[in-house]
């Protein structure tokens, strides 16, 4: 099954709700949005209020931080019940996580801690993504998280990692060409041979964000605008994937909306001068 | 227990990089307490002449404190501005090294600190620290609490006068008491106000806080308030509340004190329709 191409849209964010609360309307740039589902899945006030708005006008993303898919701590059932409660609600288009773990003995680090690349974790986040696919009765997107960490025993590269994951547990790639920048740097390799490296029909959405520079390593803040060598990456990645659903994440010094949604327009105009179009599919 | 491919299982490189990153006082301390030298890093994490073993897991180390600091800033500003930002961040880490989170979504974080205050160092000098992390906290519990439809007073008040006594009322889910040992909403306010925070009044006391139209708000509940809420939350009607207040007064003032009580839930959206 195809993942829907929604075109390009942005992450919501609580300093825009008051604006897209006095109506929003879809726009070049502004074709959807994307949600952190940790943030709206308590049941009332105006997180839901404004999720609900947004809904009636939008399609929407779940995108989720918490899922820990690499830990080795049963998956938490309360959380997927969360999940499916807000999935039931809003019927995304699309839910996606990380390939991460976060927790170990019922204890959480609220971060996107690396894996090793073994065969053992590859083998191990392989069943919990079936997991979670049966429990949310849908195929899921994984993302390749920034790491600033590799481990000496790590058997294969990350993007071989994750294609694997994604062939073995029948799971989307989210692929956040950012996060492929950023720890190329941080750990050099080369950026083009980890977005060459995830198999056609795999990548079902793309991240953009701005990063950075922590002395001679990177960091992926979402707190700048997306720098060049970003969007020339991106620009490799629609041309070797294809046009999927882009995403602008801005999650620090949040600029006005339509800042955010100029930056959502060069990612519009790129696929464009890459001869993809707009390139969506028509609105769930 | 090593891996096929060598090195630790997943299990124990798990449970070895979480104590490195989340250790109040650091990785390189933390290194020392689970006896391992900087060279077993370096045989479990690769760095490089740019950032060896240590610094690379002292970002994580530092975005973890950093992170969780932030998110209970933002949940206790006003317990972080009376005792200044150098004490918030020592609560913090002697909090998270206390009190690890237990919850996969940042929301739930903050809902120990209340009591943890209230044992902490903190509190001797000034015991009513607790009553302003449990009034803080209980702003955030209700500010996405489920929603509920909610009676109007005009609605009430339209009501034939046969409904009265029948007439059940419900408080909406996102309402708390909170039971306070000093009036801190003193401090609250002069913190709104933008002066000193001072020191609260002594005096025991409830708080009640609920949403309404998206706003949290809190006031203090009134002594002869008190039953007549502990009744609403136990499913009691109108004519239950005045029957309560009947005893030594006439049936008149009662009712008529009864709807004092009831017009002022009525509107403050505080009743469930």
């Amino acid at each position: 099954m195809k993942f829907p191409n929604l075109g390009h849209g942005i992450g919501l964010r609580p300093p825009h709700y008051p604006q897209v609360l006095g109506g929003v309307v879809p726009t070049p740039g502004l074709d959807w949005f994307e949600i952190i589902s940790e943030n709206f899945c308590e049941p009332g006030g105006n997180p839901r209020h404004v999720l609900r708005a947004v809904r009636e006008q939008f399609p929407v993303a779940m995108h989720g931080v918490s899922l820990s898919l690499g830990s080795v701590d049963p998956l938490n059932e309360r959380y997927l019940d969360e999940l499916a409660r807000l999935a039931d609600e809003i019927e995304p288009a699309i839910i996606s996580d990380h390939l991460c773990w976060g927790s170990i003995d019922g204890h959480y680090a609220h971060d996107l801690l690396p894996l090793p690349y073994t065969d053992e974790a590859l083998a191990h986040v392989t069943r919990r993504v079936l997991a979670v696919q049966d429990r949310l009765k849908r195929r899921i997107l994984v993302e390749n998280v920034s790491s600033y960490v590799a481990f000496r025993q790590d058997a294969m590269t990350e993007w071989e990692f994750l294609a694997a994951l994604a062939t073995q547990a029948d799971c989307g790639v989210l692929l956040d060409v950012n996060n492929v920048f950023v720890s190329a740097h941080n750990h050099r390799f080369d950026a083009r041979a980890f977005i060459a490296g995830i198999p056609r029909g795999r990548v079902g959405q793309i991240h953009l964000a701005g990063h950075s520079r922590n002395g001679d390593l990177l960091l992926d803040t979402h707190d700048h605008p997306v720098l060049d060598e970003v969007w020339e990456l991106y620009r490799f990645a629609i041309a070797t994937h294809g046009p999927v659903s882009t995403l602008i994440e801005w999650d620090d010094d949040i600029p006005p909306l339509d800042r955010v949604v100029d930056e959502s327009r060069k990612a519009l105009a790129i696929c464009r001068e890459v001869g993809l179009g707009a390139g969506r599919d028509a609105q769930p | 227990m090593r891996s096929p491919e060598g090195g630790p299982r997943l299990a124990e490189l798990q449970r070895r990089f979480f104590a490195l990153v989340v250790a109040a006082d650091g990785v390189t301390p933390a290194l020392r307490r689970a006896a391992l030298s900087e060279g077993d890093l370096d045989a479990l994490v690769v760095g490089d002449q740019r950032r060896d073993a240590v610094g690379r897991l002292e970002i994580y180390a530092g975005m973890y404190f950093h992170r969780l600091l932030d998110v209970l800033g933002a949940d206790y500003p006003k317990l972080a501005a009376v005792i200044g930002q150098s004490a918030f961040t020592r609560l913090v880490r002697d909090f998270l090294d206390a009190c690890p989170s237990q919850h996969p979504s940042l929301r739930h974080l903050g809902a120990r600190l209340p009591a943890f205050v209230e044992r902490h160092l903190l509190s001797d000098e000034r015991p009513w620290l607790a009553d302003l992390a449990s009034l803080e906290w209980a702003r955030v519990t209700v500010f996405d609490a489920p929603d509920a439809p909610t009676r109007t007073l005009e609605g009430v008040r339209g009501l034939a006068p046969e409904a009265f006594p029948e007439l059940p009322l419900p408080l909406i889910p996102a309402h708390q008491i909170v039971v306070v040992g000093s009036r801190v909403e003193e401090v609250w306010r002069r913190i709104e106000a933008g002066q000193a925070p001072g020191a609260p009044s002594t005096g025991r006391g409830r708080l009640i806080v609920w949403r309404q139209d998206f706003i949290v708000y809190h006031r203090v509940v009134d002594v002869a308030e008190v039953p007549a809420l502990e009744l609403a939350a136990a499913g009691a009607t109108f004519g239950a509340l005045c029957e309560s207040l009947a005893p030594g007064r006439q049936p008149e003032d009662a009712a008529r004190l009864a709807w004092e009580t009831v017009s002022r839930w009525l509107l403050a959206g505080l009743v469930t329709a």
